[in-house]
This record gives C-alpha cells, sequence and structure tokens, in this order.
C-alpha cells in the first residue's frame, strides 16, 4: 500500500522530532526472562557516558546502579536494586567487577580489558530478581519492567551538605533583584550545570539521582507467555 | 655500648637523608590506598593551591573515595569551573596514590538576553517592546572580581508614544579584603525616559501632555553574610534629575531598582535579603526575600522610597514547578517590568528527560498576575493579566528570556 499525502505529511513532522530522542536510549532493550520460576532480566545496549571509557581506569570505583520496577497492570508491585561495582588495580591493571542485589553479593569478576566491562554493561543477564508469586498476571493487566540505570548516583543527603558549604564557603553574591521582577535577566551562573542537573532530578521528585541515567521499559507481557529456562 | 652508639648514628644519618616534606616517607603503611600527592591539571586561571584547599582531600591519609566524590561536587560549584574530573595515579609504591584533579574552565565573559512585549488589550489599547541584555565579567583580570554592564530599553509602538532606556556599570567584590562574609558592589547608572501621550493629565500644566525625564548617579553598598543564605546590605547613592516637567513624582531607574523620586539628592539605603533558591535562573526549590528602604530627604517623602520582594518555588510535579512571586509595595508598573506584580507562575523543564550536559537547560512558563497602579500617573487602577514564555539556556547567547504579558486594566478611579 503506498502511503497517501496524509502520510506523507505525519512522517515529515516526525522526522525533525526524531532527532530530539537520544539515539542511544532507541538502542536499548529490556527482555524479561524466566528461570526456575522466577522473573529476572536481559538488558542490552544500554546507552553509556561518553567518559565512561576514561572514567573505568580512574582508579576510583564506579558505581552503578539499576533500579528495577515490576509493574502489574501499569501499578508497581515490586522493586529491585541491582548494584554494580567496578574498580580498577592501577598496579594489576585489572577491573574487578562486583554485582549486588538489594546489597547482597550476587556474583563477581576480574576483567583484563575496558572491552569486557562494557561488554558485560550492555549486555547484562540478572536473573532472579522476582518470585513467580509475585509476578504472577492479573487477569486484567499485562506485566512490564521498567529498569532506570544511574551511573554514580549521589545521595540527596550528601548533595544537601555539599550545597550548604557552597554556600559557606563560596559565599555567592545574592541575587539583584533585576532576576526577580526587571526585564533585565539575572546574571547567568558560571556554575556548573551537571551540579544544577543534579539537584533539578531531586526537586522533580527522585529518591536517587545522577549526573547520566536512562530509562528502559520492556514490552508488555505476561508469565505464561515467556519460556522457563534452567 | 658501641652498638647503641651506631644505631643513633644510623637513625640521624637515616633523618638527614630522608627527603624534606617527602610525603611518601612519612606514611605509615596500608592495606588501603594512600594519598601520595595531590596534582592539578587544566586550569589556567584557578591556581591549584585554590583546588588543592577546596577539595578537602588530605595528604598521608587513606584514600575515601566518597570524599573524593564531594571534593569533585565542591569543585564543580567553583565559578568559572564547567566540569571536575578526579583520577589515580601510582605512587611511589603499590598502595600509594597521587589524585589528579582535572579542570575545565568556563569562560568567565557570560551573557544574558531578554525580549518581551506588552499588549494592553483594554482601552486605552497599547503595545510596549522590551529588550535586555547584559555582559558580566565573572573574573576580572583573574581577581575574582565581578563586572558587569547592563543595558534595558522599552517603547511603545503605536498609540500615544514614549521610550524609556537605562544602563548600569556594576562592579562587584565577592569577598571584600579577603573576607567570605563582607561583599562591596559599587555602580553607576543613566536612565531617560519620554513620554507623549494622547489621552493624559496635562502633566507640567503648560498644555503639553508628556514630559522626559532622566537620571543619573552611582551608588556604593557593602554587604555582610548573617548565616547561609541571609544578608544585609548599607550604602549611598546619589541621584541627579532632569524634568521637564518640575514637582511631579516620576518612575527612575537605576538599573537595579525602579522607584518614583522627585527631586535628586543623596539616598541612605538599606537592605536585607534571605536567599534559599538553588539556582537564580532556573530555580527548583527555595525562597527569596529581598527588603530595602532608603532615608533620603525627610521632607521629600518620595526619596524614602522602600520595597519588598518575595519569591518562592516549589515542585509541581515531574520536571514542572510553581512559583509564587509579589513585590506588595510597589503600587505602579515600570515598562520595565517583566511580571505582574503579584503572580503565581507554572513552569515545566523542556529537556527534563534528555541526559545532562549533552542538552542545555529551558523551561516554558505561563501564569496569571495582577498589578496595583496607584502611583501610575495618578489612577487608581488595577492590571490583571497573564505572562507566558520561555527561558532558555544557548550555546552563543547565553541565557535567553523571551517572554509576551497580556493585561487588561480594570477600575477607573482617580
Amino acid at each position: 500500500m503506498r502511503p497517501g499525502p496524509n502520510s506523507k505529511r505525519r512522517l515529515l513532522l516526525l522526522a525533525p522530532l526524531s532527532l530530539l530522542v537520544p539515539l542511544d536510549v532507541l538502542g536499548a532493550q529490556l527482555t524479561p526472562l524466566l528461570q526456575d520460576g522466577e522473573l529476572g532480566l536481559r538488558l542490552l545496549g544500554v546507552g553509556l557516558p561518553p567518559s565512561l571509557r576514561q572514567d573505568l581506569v580512574s582508579g576510583l570505583t564506579n558505581r552503578i546502579v539499576i533500579r528495577v520496577v515490576l509493574l502489574k497492570g501499569g501499578q508497581p508491585s515490586g522493586q529491585r536494586l541491582i548494584g554494580i561495582a567496578i574498580k580498577y588495580d592501577l598496579w594489576e591493571e585489572t577491573f574487578d567487577v562486583k554485582l549486588t542485589i538489594d546489597d547482597a553479593p550476587l556474583r563477581s569478576q576480574t576483567c583484563r580489558t575496558v572491552d569486557e566491562v562494557i561488554s558485560i554493561l550492555t549486555s547484562l543477564t540478572v536473573p532472579r530478581l522476582f518470585p513467580a508469586g509475585a509476578a504472577a498476571s492479573v487477569a486484567t493487566g499485562k506485566l512490564t519492567l521498567v529498569a532506570e540505570v544511574l551511573f554514580d548516583p549521589i545521595e540527596k543527603a550528601r548533595l544537601e551538605e555539599i550545597r550548604k558549604w557552597v554556600a559557606e564557603n563560596d559565599r555567592p553574591i545574592p541575587p539583584d533583584p533585576t532576576s526577580v521582577s526587571s526585564g533585565l535577566p539575572a546574571r547567568p551562573s558560571t556554575s556548573s550545570r551537571v551540579f544544577n542537573r543534579i539537584f533539578e532530578q531531586y526537586a522533580a521528585g527522585a529518591s536517587v539521582a545522577a549526573a547520566w541515567k536512562e530509562t528502559v521499559a520492556s514490552a508488555p507481557f505476561r508469565l505464561e507467555e515467556l519460556r522457563n529456562g534452567p | 655500648m658501641t652498638s647503641l652508639v651506631s644505631l643513633v648514628c644510623i637513625g640521624l644519618l637515616l633523618l638527614i637523608l630522608a627527603p624534606h616534606g617527602s610525603v611518601a616517607a612519612d606514611l605509615p603503611e596500608s592495606p588501603h590506598p594512600v594519598v601520595e600527592g595531590i596534582e592539578c591539571n587544566g586550569n589556567s586561571s584557578i591556581t591549584c593551591e585554590l583546588i588543592r584547599a577546596r577539595c578537602g582531600i588530605t595528604l598521608g591519609r587513606e584514600l575515601d573515595e566518597r570524599e573524593i566524590e564531594s571534593a569533585r561536587l565542591r569543585l564543580e560549584a567553583l565559578p568559572n569551573v564547567r566540569a571536575v574530573n578526579i583520577h589515580l595515579i601510582k605512587g611511589s609504591r603499590k598502595q600509594r596514590v597521587v589524585v589528579v584533579i582535572e579542570v575545565m574552565e568556563v569562560n568567565p565573559l557570560t551573557t544574558a538576553f531578554a525580549a518581551g512585549s506588552l499588549l494592553q488589550i483594554s482601552t486605552p489599547k497599547a503595545q510596549v517592546q522590551t529588550l535586555a541584555g547584559r555582559l558580566t565579567d565573572h573574573d576580572v583580570f583573574g581577581s575574582g572580581k565581578v563586572l558587569d554592564l547592563a543595558l534595558i530599553g522599552a517603547w511603545f509602538l503605536g498609540g500615544g508614544g514614549g521610550k524609556e532606556y537605562a544602563t548600569r556599570l556594576e562592579y562587584v567584590d565577592p569577598q571584600l579584603f579577603g573576607s567570605r562574609r563582607y561583599f562591596l558592589m559599587v555602580g553607576g547608572f543613566y536612565s531617560q525616559s519620554s513620554y507623549n501621550f494622547s489621552i493624559a493629565p496635562d502633566l507640567a500644566g503648560n498644555g503639553w501632555n508628556g514630559y522626559t525625564n532622566s537620571g543619573a548617579g552611582f551608588d556604593f553598598s557593602v554587604g555582610m553574610h548573617l548565616d547561609t543564605y541571609s544578608y544585609v546590605t548599607a550604602g549611598y547613592r546619589y541621584l541627579s534629575l532632569r524634568n521637564t516637567s518640575a514637582n511631579n513624582q516620576y518612575l527612575t531607574s537605576d538599573g537595579v531598582i525602579t522607584t518614583l523620586s522627585s527631586s535628586p539628592g543623596s539616598v541612605a539605603m538599606f537592605t536585607i535579603g534571605r536567599n534559599t533558591e538553588d539556582d537564580p535562573f532556573f530555580p527548583t526549590r527555595g525562597w527569596l526575600l529581598h527588603g530595602y528602604i532608603a532615608m533620603g530627604n525627610p521632607h521629600d517623602l518620595t526619596d524614602n522610597f522602600s520595597g519588598v520582594v518575595i519569591r518562592g518555588t516549589w515542585r509541581a510535579g515531574n520536571n514542572s514547578f510553581w512559583t509564587f512571586q509579589a513585590r506588595p509595595f510597589d503600587d505602579f508598573r515600570s515598562l520595565f517590568d517583566d511580571d505582574l506584580g503579584i503572580s503565581i507562575v507554572y513552569s515545566h523543564a523542556l529537556f527534563g528527560e534528555t541526559q545532562p550536559g549533552a542538552t542545555r537547560r529551558g523551561r516554558w512558563f505561563v501564569g496569571p498576575g495582577v498589578t496595583d497602579l496607584k502611583h501610575s500617573l495618578g489612577f487608581h487602577e488595577y492590571e490583571v493579566g497573564l505572562k507566558a514564555g520561555v527561558r532558555l539556556e544557548t550555546k552563543y547567547l547565553g541565557t535567553v528570556n523571551l517572554y509576551v504579558i497580556a493585561n487588561y486594566v480594570v477600575g477607573n478611579g482617580y
């Protein structure tokens, strides 16, 4: 069937809009897994911060938190936190990768190259997150898994401490009233946008915020539709 | 005895041979990495001494990764710093590390622009166009002082006529004589307004329905931080006025505050304020209170102007905010005002879900408001209106604010 003039117009309208969608988000894919009657996930192609390769060899621990929420009929029915800690040993020149679920150790492995670590992050399989009872489908609604991936998250309390420290030590000049009531724009701030963005995430209601985060959702599914693996 | 003397001699020899100030030699053995040194990269206007002082990492102590993360955020909050990257390199031996702090600085020159329209839809119909801009150097000659030039102009498009503009050059020392408690602001200003009304009172008593008013002067204020968020200032302002219509009150802008003035002279100024907002351009929470009182000529009440500005922001939902704003004692509207006296504004982030750093920030906003026009040409009326606009961080123009105010004047009492 050939597209009509209306379809073409719609496509033309969608083309510039599609440029606004980050490309890495388009690539990310979340698939539910059923293993021994328990629900897990496979996360493929998650978007990584551009500085990650450099960060991984910084000698400091890189922490990634994946908050997985199970939605039943659109309503949250369970949540698990997957933690990934990656530390580069400056002397051995190896990467120690540790996975936890709700702070309980799951597995750890040693990688020799950055590419190996990136391969783990972009093709992550975590089985047995939700017991079958919790994941059982209801008659009216399907299940959805949503994963929020946060790189090096910062706790709200610590950010508050830093904010107070900055206010007391930087002593920025108080804003002049032009920023409030005059057509003159206020003096632009020269401080970091990333710093301000983390504040915005908390202000927007996030319980954990990070300078880089990505949210991926699975397609709606029923437990019965999944093949039970070993 | 000989052995004891030999031991003392060897000990003294080792002490002499040990490099003075070498952190590595003094460090205890530890199973955890110990900080042996701190290096800086990429800094040009900020000294490594300042970076070391601000990061809070202590030499010779075990590496605390939480402290490293806090140091990064503290350094990123420094003016002129865009981003900070911290990594470790090997020290003199295993479990000794050197912390390398890489700083990416921003251009200390910043710009901001605003363009707005006011559409008065009741009689007399009018349209006012406003353009404003400012250029700020946040680090004059690398001294950490601020120099700011602000320009604003407003003019009527059709219906009567008139124009108004103001300019202000201000020097700010955020840390007067190196003090973290005191700051200084010194400014010079010039403003001019001229009006020619088709329907207006005979202002000068000579049959001409218009006036030209110009004001110039200078001011300085010394401020003091009271605690984390509160401050007071005391200052002096000299205003020189030229009016074509004497003995009348006119709105005069010093580039910061618009006041009613009828005579030139000296004015003593006091300000008290509190500011807990996290970001003045894109606030997400907190509040601001700014009050000022001027003690001018006791025989001329118009020199004793005072005012209060209140603003509070709180979360409305995901990536959206409410902002309440009021200027309860400003019972007039200056052409330069880009708000309605008492208003509540809803704003929503334009790029809420995109990655930070990759996209610049932006918000659209809309909100109703009302202004008391008691001292606008003697009419006691109210202006009811709606303001809508967009505020963006742009790559080449700095922060840009575009808005439209549509208003309707109600009441006809004198």
